[in-house]
């Protein structure tokens, strides 16, 4: 029943509510909003045209950022990926909109992050922010399972070590949301 | 659980949160003209080729 309605959708119509995060995705990998555009075009047409090869009933999430990750590595050199944000484009698109605490703490933290390297950056987005498991992370970059938790791990100590995030100094790194969920992680391990 | 734990797991929990805000942010941004374009004309095509 379930798979009879999912057959049912035209996937290039779920293609289509994707696309805000694939290009969330390519902004974390790209640095570049202009690059990052690119890429998603690129991205796009090649799942277009191939869409009848997508699986109904599969994850197009991961089936759409395997693609815009191998578009990536592949089409846009090593040369090309370290001129990113010369010219301010991805700072400027960043849709910054921090709450008064938290603008400092949360621009901090967007300045370590693209300071990673790519590897760890990517392995933190799709695992840490697109709410990939470990092993949908690793299948999509190739990678085994604990490779991709260790990039995880290397990313987290890295980002700990840039923020300087002693135990005293993290909850002033906090604006209300980010303390909404620490307070609520505190009350889960009370009970 | 230890002090040290508990700062690991306030620190994780920080880092995953801003992590989250962050792609949440870029995602909900509104989407280019050219790519909004790209998908009229790519469905457009599809139209004319009966698919």
């Amino acid at each position: 029943m379930a798979n009879d309605v999912i057959a049912d959708i035209d996937p290039r119509d779920e293609l289509v509510t994707h696309l805000g995060a694939l290009r969330a995705f390519a902004l974390s990998l790209c640095r570049n909003g202009t690059l990052a555009d690119d890429l998603v075009q690129e991205t796009v047409m090649k799942a277009w045209k191939s869409i009848g090869k997508f699986e109904a009933g599969t994850n197009m999430r991961a089936w759409l950022f395997t693609i815009l990750r191998n578009t990536y590595y592949t089409t846009y050199t090593k040369s090309r990926r370290e001129v990113a944000d010369v010219d301010g484009v991805l700072s400027g698109n960043l849709a910054v909109k921090p709450e008064h605490d938290g603008k400092l703490a949360y621009n901090d933290f967007l300045e370590a992050f693209e300071t990673l390297p790519d590897d760890q950056r990517e392995a933190l987005t799709l695992v840490g922010a697109s709410g990939f498991a470990y092993h949908e992370a690793a299948e999509m970059c190739g990678v085994a399972t604990g490779t991709m938790k260790s990039r995880v791990n290397r990313a987290r100590q890295k980002l700990v070590e840039l923020l300087d995030l002693s135990p005293d100094d993290s909850l002033e790194l906090t604006d209300s949301g980010t303390m909404a969920v620490v307070v609520a992680g505190q009350s889960v391990r009370k009970n | 659980m230890n002090n040290e734990n508990r700062h690991e797991n306030q620190r994780s929990a920080l880092i995953k949160e801003q992590l989250r805000r962050s792609f949440q942010e870029k995602a909900e941004e509104e989407l280019p003209a050219n790519l909004t374009s790209l998908i009229e004309q790519l469905r457009q095509q599809d139209e004319q080729n009966g698919k």
